[in-house]
């Protein structure tokens, strides 16, 4: 097969493709920087490696490569400007993303808390936005991630991920997969290849390198790799006593040695890093020593019986949906009383209905609100306060459903309603929002209707509530004889 | 072009009705059908005469068919065997010379059809182990081989390391087929699927996107049964419409 296939080199043109310099090479595929006359952007040509003996797997990566990138659209992963012939002359040209900043940041480890915030949350929403297609990567390291100039995480290197419904090239070869020992999660030791928590595996140990320069199981050879399996991690603070507990309670959780005793979602991951008031602290949170002999050796005994984890039958994509985040927006001062009742009656049903769910609960303070303020030090004391009431109404609001802690959140924000309502699901990847409907008539011609624009615009399902003495009301106006 | 491919109709008329509403929404410019025309249904009439209509048909005879032509199904239960006495009696011979005509594989460009397996398909082997698998790719060039037979939409294809693999297809979602890789599609079948869900089961081959997409379709089997039940057929066939169970 490989004497008929031709392997594109430095200053060819293939199809209008001018190979122009080489930009990195490794064992399995050469990578190209490309210009072509009718493409103005920045480009990267991918050509698999032919001319030695090679593994079928590494033909098989850049299959599995081609496939997965052809079919995506989106900011998350580079854009596909072309392919050749898988038959003769198989290349991938791609969108050149020049920023590395995980990469930088973890040459430069370790990083602040708050930088390592700022670089994991685009990463989390891109990996969420692979999983949502039924991609697990399965390769996720600092050199498999760009960043677009806004930041936006952009993840590159298909070669060992897995499509969920798709044929696998590596099932049952996974000796053959490429990965990197140091990222890579106990089940995929275990050769299990369709768990999504892999990838959130590997978002813990990028995490864990950020905050302390080093790796939670240093890798020398294979023996070493199957520590993962038997060993817990040294906790963060081990290292840095001064990293905040929630930092390595997160870090620890994506450790996990049991992919469902991790972050249900990367989604959630990015959520609770920018909430860190939501996250539940456990003892993983206050561990400042090493693992003891007794620990290891309790872990050891819990590896033991727990034998070759099952995998999941159900896709990633049908596992993150059982994990509802749902905003409930809620406008406290210019709602009706019957309207927050019926507000109120659907979270009930919502809570009792699904117990994974979790809420934040969203108010905006329209910026009119604080026009009347003089000065601006005088304005923003009023916010503040404005703002804690408005927190202690909300929380007054949620007490009778009983919630746990880490089931709600809650925020005020200063804006204009729709937007802000929009701007937040948008942000946090919102799953369902659930807004009141104006009753009074003069109110919504006043503000305008919240809730229309909201369902209009809004990044994922609406359900506008209604009370029905409003429409009853409403009625009776329209036709007094009755 | 968007191929589609149809096996194991038995007889079923709403199924193939229902399917064909399906592939005209689709697209579909070209039809094969991989055998098992008739049998087990009470329609064998007019669901030749439907298939000898479709677009483009080409197609194969499975081992229902075979026995309708020399009235003998060896190693079949009674009732089978009855159905193929009953069904024998209603054809015309326009309907068996059609039978006649149909070879027992073929091949179009870079696909090979077959109703049980390309390696001794007069045999009617259930496809079921890796060996067998790779004896069927063995027999041809072809890069993907289309089956029907077992009633159990699949696909096998080589992995990274030349391995027979399997993965159950995911309804409406297409797989990409590459040249230089190996695939055997099982199509399921139309008019009696046997893995317990009862939406008739057929696969479109896209052959400009070199893509296959497995599609169910639901169709009112309770007509179909009434007419069984109608019919001197056994009124077993009539229930294994509703279970799609493997097993009566």
């Amino acid at each position: 097969m490989t004497e008929k296939i031709h392997e594109a080199s430095l200053g060819e043109t293939i199809n209008g493709f001018y190979l122009q310099t080489q930009w990195h090479k490794s064992l399995l595929c050469t990578l190209y920087r490309v210009t072509h006359p009718d493409h103005d952007l920045a480009m990267v040509m991918k050509v698999p490696k032919l001319d030695v003996i090679l593994p079928p797997s590494a033909y098989a990566g850049f299959e599995t490569e081609v496939r997965i990138l052809s079919r995506l659209r989106g900011v998350y992963t580079p854009r596909v400007v072309g392919k050749g012939d898988m038959a003769t002359c198989p290349y991938i040209v791609m969108e050149y993303i020049e920023g590395d900043a995980i990469l930088q940041a973890t040459n430069h480890a370790p990083v602040t808390v708050a930088r390592l915030v700022e670089l994991l949350v685009p990463l989390c929403k891109a990996i969420h936005e692979l999983h949502q297609h039924n991609i697990i990567h399965l390769d996720i390291k600092p050199e498999n991630i760009r960043n677009r100039e806004d930041g936006q995480a952009v993840i590159i290197d298909f070669g060992s991920a897995h499509h969920t419904l798709m044929p696998d090239m590596y099932i049952d070869s996974h000796e053959m997969a490429p990965r990197t020992p140091d990222y890579v999660a106990p089940e995929q030791i275990q050769h299990i290849r369709n768990e999504f928590g892999s990838d959130i595996y590997a978002l813990g140990i990028i995490m864990y390198q950020l905050a302390t320069g080093k790796f939670p199981f240093a890798y020398s050879n294979q023996i070493t790799l199957y520590k993962k399996l038997y060993l817990p991690p040294t906790p963060p603070r081990v290292y840095d006593e001064t990293l905040p507990p929630w930092l390595q309670e997160v870090i620890l959780r994506c450790l996990q040695r049991h992919p469902h005793n991790r972050f249900t979602s990367a989604k959630q991951l990015a959520y609770m890093l920018l909430h860190p008031h939501m996250i539940k602290l456990s003892r993983l949170a206050e561990l400042k020593q090493k693992p003891g002999l007794v620990e290891k050796m309790r872990f050891w005994f819990a590896a033991r019986r727990d034998k070759r984890q099952s995998s999941t039958l159900l896709h990633p994509r049908e596992r993150i949906i059982r994990v509802h985040h749902v905003l409930v927006a809620l406008d406290l001062s210019h709602s009706a009383e019957e309207l927050k009742q019926a507000l109120h009656t659907t979270l009930q049903r919502l809570a009792r209905s699904d117990r994974q769910c979790f809420f934040t609960v969203l108010s905006v303070i329209e910026s009119n609100e604080f026009s009347f303020s003089k000065g601006v030090d005088e304005e923003n004391r009023q916010a503040h306060s404005t703002n804690i009431h408005c927190q202690i109404e909300l929380r007054h609001w949620m007490k009778t459903l009983n919630l746990a802690k880490n089931r709600v959140n809650y925020q005020v924000i200063e804006g204009t309603a729709a937007s802000e309502i929009i701007g937040y699901a948008r942000h946090h990847l919102v799953d369902h929002i659930i807004i009141g409907a104006r009753g009074s008539s003069t109110l919504r011609r006043y503000l305008g209707s919240v809730s229309s624009k909201v369902v209009a615009e809004a990044p994922c399902s609406v359900t506008v509530v209604r009370t029905q003495i409003n429409q009853s009301t409403k009625e009776k106006n329209v036709d007094p004889e009755l | 072009m968007k191929i589609a491919i149809l096996s194991d109709i038995h007889s079923n008329l709403e199924a193939l009705q229902a399917c064909c509403r399906k592939t005209k929404i689709l697209g579909v410019e070209q039809y094969i059908c991989l055998g098992d025309i008739v049998g087990y249904c009470a329609d064998p009439v007019a669901t030749l005469e439907l298939v000898m209509n479709l677009p483009g048909i080409v197609a194969v005879c499975g081992n229902h068919d075979k026995a309708v032509l020399s009235g003998n199904f060896p190693n079949a239960r009674e009732s089978v065997q009855q159905a193929i006495v009953w069904t024998r009696r209603q054809l015309s011979e326009k309907h068996t010379d059609f039978i006649r005509s149909l070879p027992y594989s073929l091949h179009l460009q870079n696909i090979a059809c077959a109703h049980a397996s390309l390696y001794n398909p007069e045999q009617w082997q259930y496809l079921y182990q890796p060996d067998q698998v790779r004896q069927c790719m063995d027999a041809t060039q072809a890069t993907i081989t289309f089956l029907g037979h077992t009633h159990l939409p699949i696909l096998y294809y080589d992995n990274a390391m030349g391995r027979i693999k399997l993965m159950t297809p995911q309804e409406g979602i297409p797989v990409p087929i590459y040249q230089q890789r190996r695939y055997v599609a099982n199509v399921g079948s139309v008019g009696q699927p046997r893995d317990g869900n009862s939406a008739a089961s057929f696969v479109m081959y896209d052959s400009e996107l070199a893509e296959i997409t497995f599609y169910r379709v639901a169709y009112d089997f309770t007509k179909t049964a009434k007419k069984i039940l109608e019919s001197d057929l056994a009124s077993d066939f009539a229930k294994r419409l509703a279970d799609s169970a493997w097993e009566f």
